[in-house]
This record gives structure tokens, sequence and C-alpha cells, in this order.
């Protein structure tokens, strides 16, 4: 026998002794911890949490919306007051439209979860409750609806199902000399 | 000696059997726990855990080491499920899987440092007796015997040869499916496992004197 066959010979009953050490049983414990560490929450490091999917779910009052519908329309005014390019005024065009826009755009929001129809009455519509009607923009009562107004103040009320009502969140409200109130913004 | 020691389980679920779950079957579960169904996990390691287990015991020599070996590369391989990707390749995640114990083992070694220490006594002392084998006391002492010389001799050999036996003689891996699990060329492990086979017979010849 060559050594090279001897070698072989000997490397084949190595194999075969190590192919004993095969058999072994697992603990019955193994599965059960397994399965009781991946049920476990992993630890959060901060790569973890960064790349974690995560939903958000934003539940807040009509009245704490109407805050921030306020706001983003403050925003907007704000923003709107920086010289814009030709499309936030294209189609108003107004004599100092080359330096300052002389129209914002404005978006008004009403959360009113169960109203059927609500429009938007103002100064800047003559008063007219079937002048601007604002759509129910997620099906759920948040109405909307974006207007070009001129700068300056203006007065305006909401129409929901033909019942006027102030905005809950108008910066400022005033008296409409009939006993009721206006709700007011400034642009 | 652990406590499991009385636990008999038939041959064939004791090896790496192929009829529990098909390959596309493996997919369809990892899918399945990549969706949330942490439940769908349960399978892959009923049908792993024998030589995730048997891998990392023969890597440390010790019982108690390879479960919690076995137990960290299930749920590291749990973790990380969506950064598996199988491709439709056939023992895809069985690979993946024994790679991760692996350099779990390895881990271990070289916190432990156990190439320096004395050589663990209890890796044989956990074994089953198994239900269907006919011999004799003295037969089953002997074989014993020789398990513990092995695994004793396994020990003494650097990781990097004992890894390379552990797959290939012990768990009778082909060339092919050791490739990806130690990443290293067919050229290359035959002449790993040359070595490994070297090197184990003169420690068994050392340890026979």
């Amino acid at each position: 026998m060559s050594e090279r066959d001897q070698q072989t010979r000997q490397d084949d009953e190595l194999a075969a002794r190590l192919a004993e050490l095969r058999e072994v049983t697992p603990p019955p414990s193994l599965v059960p911890r397994v399965m009781q560490r991946i049920a476990e929450p992993a630890p959060v490091t901060l790569w973890t949490w960064l790349r974690r999917p995560r939903r958000f779910e934003l539940r807040l009052s009509p009245l704490a919306l109407g805050g921030l519908a306020v706001a983003g329309l403050l925003l907007v005014g704000l923003l709107a007051r920086a010289p814009h390019p030709g499309p936030l005024v294209s189609g108003r065009p107004t004599a100092a439209a080359a330096h300052e826009p002389e129209v914002v755009l404005v978006r008004f929001v009403l959360v009113t979860p169960g109203a059927h129809q609500v429009a938007l009455a103002g100064d800047f519509n003559g008063w007219d409750p079937g002048h601007t009607l604002l759509e129910n923009a997620d099906g759920r009562g948040t109405f909307a609806a974006n207007l070009w107004l001129p700068r300056g103040a203006h007065e305006y009320m909401f129409v929901v199902d033909g019942q006027w009502v102030p905005d809950p969140s108008a910066p400022a409200r005033v008296p409409d000399g009939f006993g009721r109130t206006n709700s007011r913004l400034w642009l | 000696m652990t406590g499991d020691a009385s636990v008999a389980l038939p041959i064939e679920s004791a090896t790496l059997g192929s009829g529990a779950i098909r390959p596309d079957e493996e997919q369809v579960l990892i899918n399945r726990c990549l969706a949330g169904d942490a439940e769908a996990f349960r399978p892959l390691v009923q049908r792993y855990q024998r030589v995730t287990f048997s891998v990392a015991l023969r890597m440390l020599g010790s019982r108690a080491d390879a479960e919690d070996v076995a137990q960290q590369a299930f749920a590291d391989a749990y973790a990380a499920l969506d950064r598996f990707h199988g491709d439709g390749r056939k023992r895809a995640f069985y690979s993946w899987l024994l790679r991760i114990a692996i350099n779990r083992a390895k881990d271990v070694l070289k916190s432990k440092k156990w190439t320096e220490q004395p050589l663990s006594a209890d890796a044989e002392g956990g074994e089953a007796m198994f239900a269907h084998d006919p011999g004799s006391p003295e037969a089953h002492a002997g074989q014993a015997e020789d398990r513990r010389r092995l695994q004793a001799a396994l020990l003494t050999l650097p990781p990097k040869y004992r890894e390379v036996l552990v797959l290939k003689d012990v768990e009778g891996l082909a060339y092919e499916e050791i490739r990806p699990i130690l990443r290293l060329s067919i050229p290359a492990l035959k002449i790993r496992v040359i070595r490994a086979r070297a090197r184990m017979r003169a420690a068994l010849e050392e340890a026979h004197r």
C-alpha cells in the first residue's frame, strides 16, 4: 500500500470515528428557551430604534385641531409674505404683483365630525354661505378649503349645516354688531 | 452530567432529516416570522436544534455552553431574518444558521481562551443512550470512552481546525456546504481538512501514549 493510500485509509477511519460524535441529543429545554427568548422584546439599540418601522397615530380634539389649523394658516400667511415666483399669484395679477403679492393663499380647516355641509362666509365673499363650501378632506369631518385673500384683516364665520359658528381657534374674535362674534384674521 | 441524560430520541429525529420541512417551506416560515408571527420560527428551531447544538458542543466541549451558544445562535438568526437572503439556494438557512453558531462558539472560545484551559469533562457525560441501540453495557462503555478521547483530542486543536473537522467529519457536510459557512474556497478547505486530520491523529496518538 502506498503512503498516499495509507493516509487515505487513515483519514477514512478517523472520519468514521468522528462521525460517531454526531449522535447528540440536544437538551429538551433548548426549543422552549429559544422560543421564550425570541418572544421577549429585543434590547433596543440606537441603530435598531432608528431602523424600526413605526406607526404614528395623532389624536386631537377638535379644539386642538382647530388651533393647529390656525397655526398652519398663519404659517402660510407668513410664508406667503416672502417674494413668490409666478404660480402663487398667477391668475390674480395685481399692480404690485411684480414686487410683493397682494393676495395670500389661506387654508381654512374646521373639524366637525358628523357635519354634512360646512361653508365659509366672510367679508371676502359677501358673507354668502353658499359661495365657499369646504371639502370633507378626510371623509371623517375635517372640512377644508383654500382661498386666495387680499392682505389685511378679514372677518369670517363657518356655517355648519346652516348654523353660523365662529372659528374655535381664530386668532381673534370681534363683535358683529348683532349680538354674535365673528372670527378675525390678519394677513 | 446534565439532567437530560435520560432523554431518548429516535435516531431519525436526532439527525438532520429531510422530511420535516421542505426548503421552500422554510422560506414560507421565514416570511411568516418577518410578518411578526414568532411561532413560525418553532419548526425551524426544532429541525435544526440537533445540528446547532452538536456543532456548538463539539466546538466547546461543554453541554451548558453549547446550549447557551445554540440559543444565542437561534436568537441572533431570528433577529437578523430580514437580512437573510436564501435566494432559493438549497439549505441556505441551514448554512447561515451554522455560520452564526460557529461564530458564536468562537466568540466563547476567545472570551474564555479555552484553548489554554483544561478540557471540559462534561461533553460526553450528558449523552443520551439511544433507544434503538442494541449494544451491551460494555460496548456502550467502550464507545463512550472512544467518544471522550475523540472530543478531548478535538478540543486540543486550534479552532480553525476544530471547526472544519466538526463540519466535515462529525456532521458529514460536503465541501460545497462548508464553503459558505467558513467562507473559504474549496481548495483551501481541502487543505485545511488534511491538516486538521493530521493534527487530530497526532493528538489521538499523543493521548494514547
